[in-house]
This record gives C-alpha cells, structure tokens and sequence, in this order.
C-alpha cells in the first residue's frame, strides 16, 4: 500500500498577516525500486510554492538516500497547493513539509492530507547532519549520487571525485594512496587531512611518511558524502590540512538487506553484504566486504576484509551515533620500473624487479558521537579510539650503493648492506585515542542569525615503528635503519564565529591554536634509549566573507593561516617544534540552488619553506619557500531526477619561490600535476515493468585526466585520460551489473618519479637520475550481482 | 547552462588524451636540465720521461689502461682544500680563527651529474691517436667538481699496462730494466672497490650546456711506487713482464686522473 502525506510546518518568515499555502492535491509517494518496508519513511523537504500554487523548487533538507531523496523530490514536484495569501493577494511561498512512504503494515485506507492553518509539528530528524556552510567558493560536497555515478573498487578510489584530486599507488593496491590535491604532491596525506565516519585517518609520523591516510578500510557504498574543503579556512581544520581538508560521512541507503558477489579479470572477486534497517536513517546500518585479486601482473596481488557498523539513536534530545569497525589486508607491491627499461623491453610494462614486495595492514576503531541541538544552540562530544597497524616492504633503488655518510662503521654496514639490495621493510604500530567537541550558539550581535562556536580537539598517539634493510634474497635483517618509540600529543582550540553585519553579507572567521609535542625514545641502533622530547604551538587566523550577489550567486573570498607539523623522529631534544606557515588566500563565486551547483575561483597558497621529492637521495627532503596559484572551476546538477552530472576543472602553478638547495626561485615544484579534470555522469532511467516490479536501469561513467606533470630537470611526465564505466539492471530484488576500469584500455602510467637506481646485481649503476614510473592497470572488467531483499 | 559545461570538460578531456606525452620542456620548468657531454681522453705531452720517487729515470714505450665508464659529482674532491687559493677575507680570518679539519680527505661525492657507460671496458691507449673513442655521457646541469673513473679489465686481459726502460737516476746501477707491467682486476681490488677509483679532480665548472670532459691519464703517477730494482732486468726486445704492488696503487691513484669540462 502505497500513500503519502504532507504535513505543512510552521515557518517563521510567514507574517501572520500571510496565510501559507494549502495542499489540495496530493499524489502518492512511491517507494524507490518498488520496495516497501513495514514501517513508514519520511523524507523532510522545503519547497517553494508559486502564486499559482504550484511548486516550483524542492529541496531535500536531510538526506536519508540517495533513492529516497530522489523519489522524495519527484513526488513533491507534483503537489499542488492553494497559494499562500497576503491579505487576499497570491504569493510565493517557502515551506517545510514531509514526503511519507507509507509502510505495508499501515491501514490501507487514504490518509487525510493535512490542512491550512499550517500545523506545526516537530520532526525528530536524524541522519546525515547538513553540511556546515562553505569556507570558501571552491568548498564541495559530493553526495551519493556523484560518488556512485562511476564505479569504485574502494574507499580510496571514491577521492577521486574530488575536485583537483589525483591518485597514484606505488604501494600496491592495499597501500595508501598517494595523494596529488591543488599543486601539493600530498604524498600518502601529509598535506590533506582527512576524517571518515567522525574518526581521523592521518597516521601521526608514521615511518613510511607524515600523514600516511590508508582508506582501504571504508567500502565505497558506505560512503554518503565527502566534503572537500581546500586550504585552511576553517577554524576547525587541523595538522596535515595544509592543502585541505576532507571529511567522509558514512551511511547505507539500500533498505533491508544487500548481497553482492563480484568476479572478473585477473581473478577477481568481492563480497559485499549489507544491512540497513529501512525505518532508520541511512547512518544506520551494517556492511561487510572481502576483497581479492591477483592483480595484473606478478605480485601486484591483494586480499582484504573489513567490516563495519554504525547506528545513530535518539536518547531523549540527546543523539548518539556509534561507528565501529575492523578492516585487515595483505599485499603485494610490484614497486617502479624503469621507463627506458620498458621502453627498451627489457622488462615487461606489468613486470616486477623484486617480487618481495607488499605488506600488510589493520585497522580497528570505535568512534561515539554525542551531540545535541535546539534551536538556540547545539553541542557535540566525539571521542575515538583507534588501533592501526602497518607493514611495507619497498625497493626502490635495487642495489644501487649510494653515497653515504657518517662513520667508517657506518659506510662499512651500508655498502654490505647494499650488496644485499635495498630491499626495505617498515613497520608503524599505532594507537590513538582523542576527541572532538564543539558548543555552538546563535548570537545577537549585528543580526538575529549571528553564531558562535567554541571548540577542542584533542590527540594523542603511540607508535612504534622500525625501517630495517632486508637481503633479496634470503630476507634477513642486513641492517636497522630506524627504531623509535614516539609518543605524540595534539591539543587544539578554537573559536569561530558568524556575523551578518548588513544585509547579504556574512562573514565567518576565527582562531585556532594547536599545541603539539613529540616524545621519540630510539630503540636499537648506537642511539639505543636515548629519549628526546620537542614541542610547540601554532597559532592560525581564519576568515570567510560571503556576499549575497542575487539570489543562489555567492561571491566569497577566504584567508586562512594553517600549518605543517614536522615528523617527530626528525626532532632534537628541546626543540621547538619547526612549523611549515601555510598561508592560504582563494576568491570565487558559487552558484547553487537545489538542482544546480557551480562554484569558480582563483587562490593563492604560500609556504615558508616545502618538501620535495629528492632526485639524489630517493626521499622527501626540505626545500625553498613555494607558492601555489591556480583556479578551479566546478559544477553538479541534477537536472532531471535521473541524471546527475559531475565535472571539475582545476589548474595549479607551483613555484619556489627562494633559490636555495638547488632549487631556482620560480622554477616548478615537481610531481604535483598542474592541470586536474574530473568528470562524474550517471543515468538511471525506468525501462518498465516486468512481473509486476520496476525495471530500472543505470549507465555511469567517471573520467579522470592529468596533465602537465613537472618533473626534476625540465622533463614533464606522460598525460592520461582514464575512463571508467558502469551498467546495470535491477529487477526489484535482482540487479546484475557490469564495471570497467580504465574502459578505453590506456598505457598509462600512474606515478613517475626521477631518481638513481641499479637493479642489475653487479651491474654497472646509473647515478645520474633516471624515469621510474608505476604503471597504471589495463582495462578490468568485473561482473556484479546483488540481491536486495 | 548544464550541458555546455559537461561537454567543455569532455572536449577538454578529449584534448588531453590527444595531447599524448609532453616529455619536452618548454618555457619555464623545473630546475637543472639534462644534456649530453661528449668524452675525450689524453695523455700528457711529456708522457714518455719521467723520475720516480724511488729515484728512476724511466722511459715508456707503451702505457694503457681499460676503463669501463666515468662518473661526474658536485662534491669536491678530497684534493680540494690544498688547491682552493683562499681569499683575503680567509687569509685576514685565519689570522684569529683556526681551520678545524675533522676529517682530512674524507670525499663526498655528493649528487652524480653525469656519467659515460661503455659497452665494454674501453682501453685507453696513451700512445695513440686518438687515446681511445669514449661514448657520450648522460649528464644533468650543474657544478662539476670531482669524477669517478671505473677501471676494467681490457681486451688484453689486464686492467692497466706499462712498458719502457727504467734506469738508476743516480747511476749507482748502470743496468737498464727493460720492463711490462701489468695490473688485473685482483691487483687494483686490493686499493679500490670494484674498480672504482672515487674523488679524481674535475676542474669546477658551472655546467649549463652541452660540452666535452676530457680525461687526462698521468702514468707517472702509476710508477711512482715502483722499485725497479726488484724487477729482472730483461731485454728492450724481451722486457720482463710482471706484476707490481706499486704499480697496482699506482693505477688507483686518484691523481693519475685528471678531467676538465670544455664548451
């Protein structure tokens, strides 16, 4: 039984002279894919009704799916209303009101459709909390609809629909990503903060790079929105948002229960199962993978399993959302190639030098989320608590002898290590535990709708973590490089405030201070217990002016003051923590309405001093001051319920700005590319009716493309356009489809990095730096069928 | 308003694959830039006289030496400090300050700038001419300060060889010793690893564009260590061939080589 109900709420910017609008017909709701549930679903919704009476916009005001909203907005298009009054004269009108999908157990009698005089009822809402309100023009949200037009084999992968963003995994298929964001050659996260589910994912100095972000553990489907905010601008940004911030919300539409089974090339297979209560809100609900595949070439093979729950409940007006999780993988890493090697054939383009490397990887965590909100404020408390575990095993120099330094024992043991390769094992063992917490209040300052908030965030770590070299061959310890026990602590403030001085204009800003101190106790090696302890505090100002230009036009400009912590191994006793300042300033617009949004913009980023991927010695090494100047340009639209359509562009020039250390004031930074182009698109039309249940169809394709890669010695890198497709039918309970990566079967390479190395034992070595690249995967093709039921 | 921008991003896109690669620099980029430097080789006009430090007055009829390939670093060479002429400013400075020198001739090479390969250990014929017929080097822009040459084994089967006449400087022995010596890989893997002989002077020069390095091979320095008298005298049609632990570090010497960069 199918049937709907709008239940008209109170709004206060009707005067009471006004009369708002009545519904006087009322088409029922129908439920998505045809599936109905025992229990009723209401989606909340603001439409504007026209002097004819007629709605001529529809909103969703909080998510509960992707097909519920989608469903929602069809049926609230078609109501029609008695316009609201003005004394007797018709006009426009904004209003709440709910979208019911009436569940099987419910009378099947009409319901009545609630009538003027308005009603006003309170709707406890839970779900998806509504994003904050944009820092800056380029600020993006990204929800279900865009993350599930193409296709995604895992949460790492959904970071690709981020305006600007780019990936390249040299670590294998279950290492972390590294990250290309707006000219920052982010490395595995130590310049893009990133949170999933309430709990933050950057590893705190972790031995394989600062910030190492392994998202491996979230499965794309229960994902249902990333906001991406790039800079600094918002006070609640913290360590490792040097070019960013992104925040993953998690939550499953699907109602009931989903089973899928994928297989396809290279042995491919996944599992995925699913459960989500229909009469909850999607950040309800339960998931579970199991992930394998040998991969397109020798030891490019990965298996992983992760599992994940969440339930949000309502304890009295308090809200408590608890998210729990485990995730483990294993994998192999086939590491770089030579470009001239391939070139030459020497190698094979999917081949390996050393088939030893991989790793492994774990991650358990709990986060609980408090929060509370009335009319006049709203508070939250998020503790967490997180256990992370990693191992890699990497060669990426072969047996090159490198120069080395220090004593003549020391060169003694790295040339005899090296004459057993370069083959490096590193191991970070974590725990965190933290939280955030937030109060929120309006104000009366300059207007009625002035805010306020004050807020911490708390941190501590405890790693340990070791870098040894192993022999190629028969894998034993040559010799120990690192061995420290580090324990890390990050206190933060911050207050931040809303004013609307005048008219059409708001301005948001504030403060953030971050006090982070480092304890590294060295374990094993000449330095062998020595404890070292070093800290210190930045201070960063943020602010936001947003400019009401005509109605749904935002003109915004944005200045924040960020940072860059240092890695705490690298730190002296008594050392005040060195800060990299980020300084970052962006202008734009931003156009948005329901259907529609846009947003351009030029920005400016400056450091006081930078990393860089070093030619000589094969790792991240300090450089000169930098800038980063760019703009971006981005849009979403719906602008038929069954299409969406997705697309970023975004060009970055990253220069240092000093000449120092070999580098050349405004010569390029290398490795970030400087032209990033994203495109999302997916149609999901109903194709008819068949045995009584809908048939519905959906076709998405996503494309990435980079171009202008800088790097070391005035040599760009290769430029690719990659193109991903999906299709799929579903018969109510049955849905099979298809997938493809990399559909137009490109040669394409996915990291390139210049460097010595020597991977012929005995060989003759090239020292002067040469192309190596990570090649990216042909065209895979995977089979999906899911059952819903 | 929708559609126009989907289908820029998609003609953009379309533009980008059409691109292809885009190896070549053009404009600004990023710092330093590769080249390729030819490689020459010489031997010093007064090749064939020469006194040891054992008091030898010795006269070659043949030197050569194989190498299998040279190396260019910006570090400076453990030489650096005799040669560096200090300024007034130092010498005005060292008046009051001392010079520390933790550790005297300790090399850094520092970061490799380029290096010549060969196929197959090249012998350089100091009696001919041309020396040899060296391959290119692969080389980056920057400031060259020091080289590594790679000894090797040569078609001959000996890493270096000398011949000549070595007679008394002080005449206490009127005997002439006719001579062939030679080193093998076993012989110089005493001195240096894997044939390597680490920090040889290479004239500083601030290389921006393509050029020559020429290497210049001193076998007086080979010699210098060599006492002769423990040497058969032989015959000039049948000198005595033989091996010599002098003559073995005389061939790893760093200062036996000696290269300059030339537009």
């Amino acid at each position: 039984m199918l049937a709907s109900t709008v239940v008209m709420l109170s709004n206060a910017a009707l005067a009471h002279e006004q009369t708002a609008p009545v519904p006087n017909e009322q088409p029922r709701a129908v439920w998505p894919h045809g599936q109905t549930s025992a229990h009723d679903v209401i989606v909340p919704v603001i439409v504007v009704v026209d002097p004819e009476g007629r709605v001529t916009s529809a909103l969703v005001e909080s998510s509960l799916s992707a097909d519920f909203d989608a469903a929602a907005l069809d049926v609230a298009r078609a109501w029609t209303f008695k316009p609201a009054l003005d004394g007797d004269r018709p006009v426009a009108a904004k209003i709440r009101a709910v979208v019911r999908f009436v569940g099987e157990s419910t009378p099947a009698a009409p319901l009545p459709i609630a009538t003027a005089p308005a009603e006003t009822q309170t709707v406890s809402v839970y779900g998806t909390k509504a994003p904050p309100p944009p820092r800056s023009a380029s600020e993006v949200v990204q929800d279900r609809n865009v993350l599930a037009a193409a296709p995604h084999r895992s949460g790492s992968e959904l970071l690709l629909t981020v305006p600007g963003l780019a990936l390249s995994r040299h670590n294998g298929e279950g290492g972390a990503a590294q990250i290309f964001f707006r000219g920052f050659d982010a490395v595995h996260g130590q310049d893009l903060e990133i949170w999933a589910g309430g709990a933050p994912v950057n590893d705190v100095s972790n031995i394989h790079g600062q910030g190492y972000a392994d998202l491996n553990f979230v499965m794309p489907e229960v994902v249902s929105r990333i906001r991406s905010a790039p800079g600094s601008y918002d006070p609640r940004q913290g360590d490792f948002s040097v070019a960013g911030s992104i925040w993953m919300d998690l939550g499953y539409a699907e109602p009931g229960v989903t089973a899928k089974a994928t297989l396809g090339m290279f042995d491919t297979r996944r599992y995925f199962l699913a459960y989500h209560p229909a009469s909850m809100p999607e950040t309800t609900f339960a998931a579970a993978e199991y992930y394998s595949t040998d991969g397109f070439g020798p030891s490019r093979s990965t298996r992983r399993a992760s599992a994940m729950a969440q339930h949000e409940v309502a304890v009295g007006d308090v809200k408590v959302r608890v998210m729990a999780s485990t995730y483990a993988a294993t994998f192999d890493s086939a590491g770089v190639l030579r470009l001239s090697d391939i070139d030459n054939r020497k190698i094979d383009r999917y081949g390996s030098y050393d088939e030893s490397q991989g790793g492994d990887a774990s991650r358990t965590q709990v986060v609980v989320d408090i929060h509370r909100q009335d009319e006049e404020s709203r508070w939250s408390l998020a503790p967490y608590f997180i256990l992370r575990s990693m191992r890699l095993r990497e060669n990426f120099i072969g047996y090159l002898v490198t120069p080395v330094s220090g004593s003549a024992a020391d060169v003694a043991a790295n040339r005899a290590a090296q004459e057993q390769g370069n083959s490096e094992q590193q191991i970070n063992d974590v725990g965190t535990v933290g939280m955030t917490g937030s109060y929120h209040r309006h104000l009366r300052l300059l207007s009625s709708n002035d805010t306020f908030e004050a807020g911490i965030s708390a941190r501590y770590d405890r790693i340990e973590q070791s870098q040894r070299k192993l022999s190629v061959a028969t894998g034993e310890t040559t010799l120990q490089e690192v061995g420290a026990k580090v324990q890390a602590t990050d206190v933060a403030g911050w207050l931040d405030l809303g004013l609307h001085p005048v008219r059409r204009v708001t301005l948001r800003g504030g403060v953030r201070v971050d006090g982070l101190a480092y304890t590294t106790e060295d374990d094993g090696g000449s330095g062998d217990g020595e404890r070292r302890s070093a800290q210190g505090a930045h201070v960063g100002a943020k602010g936001t002016a947003d400019v009401l230009v005509i109605d749904h036009l935002h003109a915004v400009a944005s200045y924040g003051d960020g940072f860059r912590s240092p890695q705490a191994r690298s730190l002296q006793q008594g050392e005040r923590a060195p800060f990299t300042t980020v300084r970052s300033y962006e202008g734009g617009l931003r156009y948005q309405t329901s259907d529609v949004r846009m947003t351009a913009s030029l920005f400016h980023t400056s450091l006081s001093d930078d990393l860089a991927f070093n030619q000589a010695t094969a790792r991240n090494e300090r450089t000169p001051p930098t800038s980063r100047n760019g703009f971006a340009f981005e849009m979403a639209a719906q602008p038929i319920a069954k299409i969406i359509a997705a697309a970023s562009v975004t060009y970055t020039r990253s220069t240092f700005t000093n000449t120092d250390g070999g580098y050349r004031a405004g010569d390029l930074l290398p490795y970030a590319p400087q032209l990033v182009v994203r495109a999302d698109t997916a149609w999901t039309p109903v194709l008819g009716q068949l045995w009584n249940r809908t048939l519905t169809g959906k076709i998405g394709f996503g494309m990435t493309a980079i171009a202008k890669r800088p790097l070391p010695y005035a040599e760009y890198g290769h430029n690719y356009a990659l193109l991903d497709g999906q299709a799929s039918v579903r018969l109510k309970e049955v849905e099979l489809g298809v997938s493809a990566y990399n559909l137009l079967g490109l040669d394409w390479y996915e990291g390139e990095y210049t460097y010595a190395s020597n991977f012929t034992r005995g060989a003759l070595p090239d020292l002067v730096p040469q192309r190596h690249v990570t090649v990216g995967a042909p065209r895979t093709v995977l089979g999906t069928l899911s059952l819903h039921l | 308003m929708i559609r126009p921008s989907v289908a820029a991003a998609l003609v953009l896109l379309c533009g980008l694959a059409a691109c292809g690669d885009d190896d070549d620099a053009s404009g600004s980029g990023t710092t330093g830039s590769r080249i390729t430097l030819h490689t020459t080789a010489s031997s010093p006009t007064a090749r064939t006289q020469l006194t040891t430090s054992f008091g030898w007055n010795v006269e070659l009829t043949k030197a050569a030496v194989a190498a299998s390939g040279f190396y260019y670093f910006d570090g400076p060479p453990p030489t650096a400090f005799f040669q560096r002429k200090p300024s007034l400013r130092d010498r005005f400075q060292g008046l009051f300050i001392g010079t520390a020198h933790a550790h005297p001739g300790h090399y850094q090479a520092g970061n490799a700038l380029g290096q010549a390969q060969f196929a197959a250990p090249t012998t350089l014929d100091l009696f001919a001419s041309p020396v040899a017929t060296l391959s290119d080097a692969a080389a980056l822009t920057g400031t060259y300060r020091s080289a590594r040459v790679i000894l090797g084994t040569g078609a001959d089967g000996h890493v270096a060889t000398v011949e000549g006449k070595a007679v008394k400087k002080d005449g206490s022995s009127t005997q002439p010793i006719f001579f062939r010596l030679v080193a093998d890989t076993a012989d110089v893997a005493v001195s240096v690893q894997n044939g390597a002989v680490d920090g040889c002077v290479l004239d500083e020069a601030v290389v921006t564009a393509e050029g020559s390095v020429n290497i210049e091979v001193k076998p007086t320095v080979w010699l210098n260590l060599v006492d002769f008298s423990k040497i058969a005298p032989g015959t000039a049609t049948a000198p005595t061939e033989t091996k010599d632990a002098g003559f073995s570090q005389g061939v790893t010497q760093l200062s036996a080589y000696r290269f300059t960069y030339t537009k």
